[in-house]
C-alpha cells in the first residue's frame, strides 16, 4: 500500500465523534512548501489538493465526504490556496513526489483552461501530475460562478474527453452540448504519454460508472471518525460491471481513497471508541489493513490537527512518515485493481 | 528607469522589417524557473507572462503586437505554458523579483477564479504580484471558450471591480450584468495591503480610459520593429483628462511599456540597419532608445528579446547582456511626466 498526503491548502482538519471539519487556519500556520518537502523526504507517494473557488459564507454546510453523517463543515471564512498555482510552486521545490488535484471540479474554470494549466504542471514537474477530477457538489458555488449545478455531471464527462484530446491531438476539436470548438492548438503536451492518469473522485455510484467508462481510477473519500469501510463495495461492483460490459481490464485501474488520520505516541486512551486511523502506529496499521482488504491500494491522508498549528502538522507528518509509512509498504491490497502505484 | 523581462512562456520573439513574431520554445528547452532565477540575479525588476487559453490554428483577428499590418504574431501551434502556474513555480524558486500576467485576459476564466489564483501567487511570493489585466482581442479564442467577444470590455470592467472586492472585502458580493453573486468568502487575502497593483494593458483610447478609471496604471505594448515611443501620447492625454475629472492623483500611476529588443555587437546588421529597429543594436544604441521611451513618460520597460535562432540559449545570452550592459545604465534614466517614479514599491497608495 502507498500513502499520500492530503495537503491542507484549505485549512487544517479536525474530527470529533460526529464528523470532520476544516478549521479556519491562517496562512502563517500553513507553510505548504515545507510540508511538501517534508512529505517527499519521508517517502509519501503523492500530494493531494482540494479545489474550491468561492465558498458561500454560511455558518455551516454539509460536506459530501461525510454525507453518511450530518455534520461536517468548512468554516465561514476558510483559507483556500489555489491548487494549480500551489502545485506549480511545489513542482519547483521537489523532485520526485507526485501532485494531484483532489479533485479538480471540472466545470468551474472550463476544460481548455484546465487542460493547459495541468499540462503546464506536468511539464514543470517533469511528469508528476495525477489528474483527479470530479463534478463538484456545492450548489451555491455553482450559482456564484454562473454555472448550472444540474448539468455538472454531463459537463464533467465532456471536460474529461476534452482533456484527453487536448493532451494528445495535434489539432483539437470537440462538439458537445456544453463545449464546442474546432481546430485549436494545445501545446506543449504533457510529459506523460499518452496523457497523465485521470482519476474520478466521487462518492456516488454514478461517479463509479463514470470512473470505469472514462477514467483510469476511482477515488472516493472517507473523512469521518467511524467510516463504514464497506460503503463503496457497491460502487466497486458497478465498476466491475461497467468494465465487463466494455471489455476493460482493471489491473491498471486505480482504487484509492482519502481518510483522516491522527497518529499518537501511545495507543488510543480516550474513553470513546477509537477513531479510524487514529492512535498508535500499530493501531493505524491495523486500520490500513482493513482498507487494503476492501481494495484500496493508495490512501491520501488528511491529518487531524486539533491545535490548528503548522507545528502539529509537521509533527504528525514526521511521526506518520517514520512510524507508519515504511510498514504500510508491505500491506497488499485485495482485488483485481492496480498494484504498482 | 526599471527594466523587466518578458518571459518566453509563449515563445521566443523575432522581427522582420515590418512585424514581430513568436516562435515556439522547443519542448526540451522549457525551463522558465531557471530563466527567472537568471533574471533575478541580474536585477531585473519583474517578469511578465502572456495569457492565452487556446488559439485557433489560423485567425482573422489582428494581433495587437503589429498595430499597422495586424499580422498574426503567433505560429499555428504556439507552445504556451500557463502563466499562473508558472508564476507559482517561480514564486517558490526566487526571492525578490516581481511578476505579472501580461496581461491576464479577464473574461477567460472568470473573475473569482482569477482573484483566488493570483491572491495565491501574491501569498506564495510574499507580496510580489503585479496584476496586468486586459480585455483580450482574439475573437476566435472567445468563440472557442463560449464567451461573448463583443461584451469583453464591459465584462472586464466588472472583473476588475470583483478582484478589488475579493481582495479587500470580508464578505464579497457583486451584482453586475455579466457576474452576479452574494456573500462569498475569499481568503486568504493577498499579502499586499490594501491590494496588489492592477494595471490595464491596452493600445486603445477606450483602454486608456479604463486604466484611469479603474486601475493603477497603463501598459501599452510596442513590439513591432519601427515602433515610436510617442505612439500613445493620445492615450496619455486621455488619462490626464480622466484623472482630472475624477480628481485622481497620477503620481502613483504606472506608465510602462513593452518593447521587442535585441542587443548585439557593433558589426551586427541590427546595429547598422537604417533606419535601425527600435531597441536593436549595441547596448549604447538600445539605451538611446530607452531614453526616448523615458522622454515619452515610461518609467518601466519590459524587454521582449528577439531570439532568431529559436533557442533559449540565445534568450539567456540576451538576459546576460542586458544585465551587464543595459540595467546599470538604465537606472540613471529619469522618466518624464507626472507618472509614478518609484517602481521598487509596487503596492498602490489608496
Amino acid at each position: 500500500m502507498e500513502l499520500a498526503l492530503f495537503v491542507p491548502t484549505h485549512g487544517l482538519g479536525q474530527r470529533d465523534e460526529h464528523g470532520w471539519r476544516v478549521q479556519s487556519t491562517p496562512v502563517s500556520e500553513l507553510p505548504i512548501l515545507e510540508f511538501a518537502r517534508q512529505a517527499e523526504r519521508l517517502g509519501f507517494h503523492s500530494l493531494w489538493f482540494g479545489d474550491k473557488i468561492a465558498p458561500p459564507v454560511l455558518d455551516e454546510y454539509p460536506y459530501d465526504g461525510t454525507a453518511e453523517l450530518d455534520v461536517s463543515v468548512y468554516p465561514a471564512h476558510p483559507t483556500i490556496l489555489d491548487g494549480a498555482v500551489t502545485m506549480g510552486a511545489i513542482a519547483a521545490v521537489t523532485e520526485r513526489i507526485r501532485l494531484a488535484p483532489a479533485v479538480n471540479i471540472a466545470p468551474y474554470r472550463g476544460p481548455l483552461n484546465d487542460a493547459r494549466q495541468y499540462a503546464t504542471l506536468d511539464r514543470l514537474s517533469n511528469g508528476r501530475l495525477i489528474m483527479g477530477v470530479g463534478a463538484g457538489w456545492l450548489a451555491e458555488e455553482f450559482a456564484a460562478l454562473g454555472l448550472s449545478h444540474e448539468d455538472r455531471g454531463t459537463m464533467t464527462e465532456e471536460c474529461i474527453e476534452i482533456y484527453k484530446r487536448a493532451w494528445q491531438d495535434d489539432v483539437v476539436s470537440f462538439h458537445g452540448c456544453f463545449y464546442d470548438f474546432e481546430n485549436i492548438s494545445m501545446d506543449p503536451k504533457p510529459v506523460q504519454k499518452p496523457y497523465p492518469p485521470i482519476i474520478f473522485g466521487s462518492t456516488a455510484k454514478l461517479g463509479a460508472r463514470r470512473a470505469a467508462r472514462l477514467c483510469d481510477g476511482f477515488f472516493p473519500e472517507f473523512m469521518s471518525a467511524y467510516p463504514n469501510l464497506h460503503r463503496f463495495a457497491p460502487h466497486q461492483d458497478e465498476i466491475r460491471r461497467e468494465a465487463e460490459r466494455l471489455g476493460r481490464d482493471l489491473s491498471d485501474f486505480w482504487m484509492i481513497c482519502c481518510q483522516t488520520v491522527h497518529v499518537t505516541d501511545r495507543p488510543w486512551s480516550r474513553p470513546i471508541e477509537r477513531f479510524t486511523c487514529a492512535g498508535s502506529a500499530d493501531q493505524i496499521l491495523e486500520d490500513l489493513e482493513r482498507f487494503a482488504a476492501v481494495g484500496f491500494g493508495l490512501i491520501a491522508c488528511y491529518f487531524d490537527c486539533p491545535s490548528g498549528t503548522g507545528a502539529e502538522m509537521a509533527e504528525q507528518l514526521e511521526r506518520f512518515g517514520t512510524q507508519v509509512l515504511p510498514y504500510a509498504k508491505a500491506i497488499q491490497p485485495a482485488g483485481e485493481w492496480k498494484r504498482d502505484y | 528607469m526599471e527594466i523587466a523581462l518578458f518571459m518566453n512562456t509563449h515563445g521566443l520573439g523575432r522581427r522582420d522589417d515590418h512585424d514581430w513574431f513568436l516562435q515556439p520554445t522547443p519542448a526540451t528547452e522549457l525551463r522558465p524557473v531557471q530563466i527567472a532565477q537568471r533574471a533575478e540575479r541580474h536585477g531585473f525588476h519583474s517578469l511578465w507572462f502572456s495569457d492565452h487559453v487556446t488559439l485557433p490554428l489560423t485567425s482573422e483577428s489582428g494581433h495587437v503586437a503589429n498595430p499597422e499590418s495586424r499580422t498574426r504574431a503567433y505560429p499555428p501551434r504556439p507552445t504556451m505554458m500557463d502563466g499562473a502556474v508558472v508564476m507559482g513555480a517561480i514564486a517558490a524558486a526566487t526571492e525578490r523579483i516581481k511578476m505579472s500576467p501580461s496581461v491576464l485576459i479577464a473574461p477567460y476564466r472568470g473573475p473569482l477564479n482569477d482573484a483566488r489564483q493570483f491572491a495565491t501567487v501574491d501569498v506564495l511570493s510574499n507580496g510580489r504580484l503585479i496584476l496586468g489585466v486586459g480585455a483580450g482581442w482574439a475573437k476566435e479564442e472567445f468563440d472557442a471558450l463560449g464567451l461573448d467577444h463583443e461584451a469583453r470590455g464591459e465584462a472586464t470592467e466588472e472583473c476588475i471591480e470583483i478582484y478589488k472586492r475579493s481582495w479587500v472585502d470580508d464578505v464579497v458580493s457583486f451584482q453586475g450584468k455579466h457576474y452576479s453573486f452574494e456573500n462569498l468568502s475569499m481568503d486568504p487575502k493577498p499579502v499586499q495591503k490594501p491590494r496588489p497593483p492592477i494595471l490595464f494593458g491596452s493600445i486603445s483610447p477606450a483602454g486608456a480610459r479604463r486604466a484611469a478609471r479603474f486601475c493603477d496604471g497603463f501598459f501599452p505594448i510596442f513590439l513591432d520593429p519601427h515602433s515610436d515611443p510617442q505612439r500613445y501620447t493620445r492615450e496619455q492625454e486621455i488619462i490626464r483628462r480622466e484623472a482630472e475629472a475624477l480628481d485622481k492623483d497620477l503620481s502613483d500611476f504606472w506608465m510602462i511599456g513593452c518593447q521587442s529588443t535585441h542587443i548585439t555587437g557593433p558589426d551586427h546588421e541590427d546595429a547598422r540597419r537604417s533606419p535601425r529597429w527600435t531597441n536593436s543594436g549595441t547596448a549604447e544604441q538600445v539605451l538611446e532608445d530607452l531614453q526616448a521611451f523615458a522622454a515619452a513618460g515610461y518609467g518601466l520597460m519590459i524587454l521582449h528579446f528577439d531570439c532568431p535562432s529559436g533557442s533559449v540559449d540565445e534568450l539567456e545570452e540576451q538576459i546576460d547582456r542586458a544585465g551587464e550592459e543595459i540595467l546599470p545604465a538604465a537606472k540613471a534614466i529619469q522618466a518624464a511626466g507626472e507618472w509614478k517614479k518609484d517602481y521598487e514599491t509596487i503596492t498602490p497608495r489608496l
